[in-house]
């Protein structure tokens, strides 16, 4: 008989995030490769399922974003679609979870409900889906709907979507008529080998926060440092017994970026290199033109900020984005308040309010980050997305991985053969 | 990168496409046609028009219409029974048809069907499934020409 004296430690959960539209990537960098040929998501897949991660994350836009009536082309201009490249790496891989982000303003929930239950059927079970609403009507000129949902409205639809597909993935024959669909009728393909797809939430407002408490496995958080991950964990677990749920039925997985360095010093140093190579000037010039409402191509990104005086309430200048800014003049406020307080020109500011969820440090230091977060209930795990599509990741299974392996709070090999059983082993 | 500020009857889509010309222009568009309506479709819009054995002369017919005479590969349904070999070797003299979509009735035995149909189909060919069809890649509507040079 053997007895285990010590209480075992939380297992860590991770998820590799495919980069996408954001700040994080280096596009100079010669190891840069590109971000839509399939070879790039084969890389990634494959070094993510050989670090046991849990799950590949894929992100999605429905229209390619645009800056001040320009396509914006400081960053990915397009990809392809979350449910085929799902599909085909759900063909060589044999772990590793697969999860899109699809959004339930613009879809219809027998069409996505039949797609994913496709891929569950193709990958074993492997499937997850990261639900995403939307109320702007600038990616509605895709749809003919054009803004076609209120702001409340978007989550009763999202939610009636996930009763719809729910009802559909146990191949029931359904008769639903509700709100927003009216559906006759059944899937007809098996119940997948883990019941249904993980479902996923990335929404921090109160519906947002309630709609993850009622149907999510995980939540795809902002909130990436200690503080702010603890306050965030305990309100979602209060809000899971509200609606009948264990605290363990749901993991919380903020994004992150990491930097590493063989020294504390010389991971210092990259990350000073990376963040001037992720936000370029122009970069940093449209960011400030986002929070302004205005174009100021005409000031110098290493010079100072331009007044909040010339801030332009109610103009949306970057349309297609996750984030919009609703106090203008606010945050235009706290940007210059932050660049005189620490001396800083457009582009340092910039680089300094874009900056969230980034491991730096040693890759012992950022092994004990992310597992300090998990042992004191910050998160169960990250979603980490690396600076250079599609080699970035290598490095941190090659060195990190291992580190939290010998602590014993990482898995050495996957538990299950579904999604399911490996989230929640 | 371009908007394509669609307005039609049943569309309005505003673009651009989120995803890369492909390495074939555009996939090529299988239309069956079983009657008058969709023959018309199938004759202004399609690459490959997929026809019952009878009707191949019909399908010439309204694609020259059309004003597409070569730019359409017509395809009869041949069933994958013992005689599939001796129904590919004579299809074109018997049905005027460019080739078959060959339909099984049940998951066949792959080695079996590929040894009958080899002698049929090109061994080594072009990559993409225009290229195979011996079609050229469709110029993008956006492509802009300067005075005697294509761009």
């Amino acid at each position: 008989v053997t007895f285990h004296t010590q209480t075992s430690r939380k297992q860590i959960h991770l998820a590799a995030h495919f980069p996408g539209v954001n700040n994080t990537t280096i596009w100079a960098d010669p190891l840069s490769g590109s971000q839509i040929d399939f070879s790039s998501f084969e890389h990634f897949a494959a070094t993510a399922e050989r670090g046991k991660f849990d799950f590949l994350f894929l992100a999605e836009g429905l229209r390619v974003r645009e800056h001040n009536g320009q396509i914006h082309d400081l960053d990915v201009v397009g990809r392809p679609d979350t449910v085929t490249v799902l599909a085909a790496v759900a063909a060589i891989t044999e772990h590793l979870g697969l999860v899109g982000t699809l959004n339930t303003t613009f879809n219809e929930p027998f069409e996505l409900a039949r797609q994913l239950a496709s891929i569950e059927l193709v990958s074993g079970g492997r499937t997850g889906w990261n639900i995403v609403t939307s109320n702007d009507a600038f990616t509605g000129e895709n749809f003919r709907r054009g803004g076609f949902l209120g702001n409340a409205d978007r989550y009763t639809r999202a939610a009636e979507f996930v009763d719809v597909s729910e009802a559909l993935w146990a191949d029931q024959k359904i008769d639903h008529h509700g709100e927003f669909f009216d559906v006759v009728g059944q899937l007809s393909i098996p119940v997948s080998p883990q019941g249904k797809p993980i479902i996923l939430q990335a929404g921090v407002s109160d519906e947002g926060r309630d709609l993850a408490a009622r149907y999510a496995d995980a939540i795809f958080s902002p909130f990436a440092d200690l503080e702010s991950g603890r306050t965030f964990y305990a309100d979602i677990k209060r809000r899971l017994a509200g609606f009948g749920r264990g605290a363990d039925e749901l993991k919380i997985l903020p994004g992150a970026t990491f930097v590493l360095g063989d020294t504390e010093a010389e991971a210092e140093e990259r990350y000073q290199y990376e963040r001037a190579a992720q936000v370029s000037g122009a970069t940093a010039l449209r960011t400030l033109e986002a929070v302004w409402g205005r174009d100021l191509s005409e000031y110098d990104p290493d010079g100072p900020l331009p007044s909040v005086d010339l801030v332009v309430e109610n103009v949306e200048l970057t349309a297609g984005r996750a984030t919009h800014h609703i106090d203008r003049r606010g945050s235009a406020l706290a940007w210059v308040e932050k660049a005189e307080a620490d001396k800083l020109s457009i582009r340092e500011v910039a680089i300094a309010k874009l900056s969230r969820g980034i491991l730096v440090g040693t890759p012992a230091q950022v092994a004990d980050r992310i597992d300090e977060f998990v042992q004191t209930e910050a998160s169960d795990g990250f979603i980490l997305v690396p600076s250079i599509t599609p080699t970035g990741l290598d490095e941190f299974v090659d060195k990190v991985i291992p580190l939290l392996q010998e602590r014993g709070s990482y898995r050495t090999d996957y538990e299950g053969a579904t999604l399911r059983e490996n989230l929640f082993a | 990168v371009h908007h394509i500020d669609f307005e039609g009857r049943f569309f309005s889509v505003k673009g651009p496409s989120i995803v890369p010309r492909s390495p074939q222009g555009r996939p090529p568009i299988v239309v069956r046609a079983t009657g008058a309506p969709s023959l018309d479709v199938a004759a202004r819009r399609a690459d490959i028009v997929r026809v019952a054995p009878d009707r191949v002369a019909e399908a010439r017919a309204a694609i020259d219409g059309a004003g597409r005479t070569g730019l359409v590969t017509v395809l009869v349904d041949v069933p994958a029974s013992s005689a599939v070999s001796d129904a590919l070797a004579t299809l074109r003299h018997d049905t005027g048809a460019d080739g078959a979509v060959i339909v099984f009735d049940e998951i066949p035995d792959a080695a079996a069907s590929v040894t009958s149909i080899a002698p049929f189909v090109r061994q080594n060919g072009p990559t993409t499934l225009r290229d195979r069809l011996g079609r050229a890649r469709p110029a993008s509507r956006y492509v802009r020409t300067l005075e005697g040079a294509a761009l």
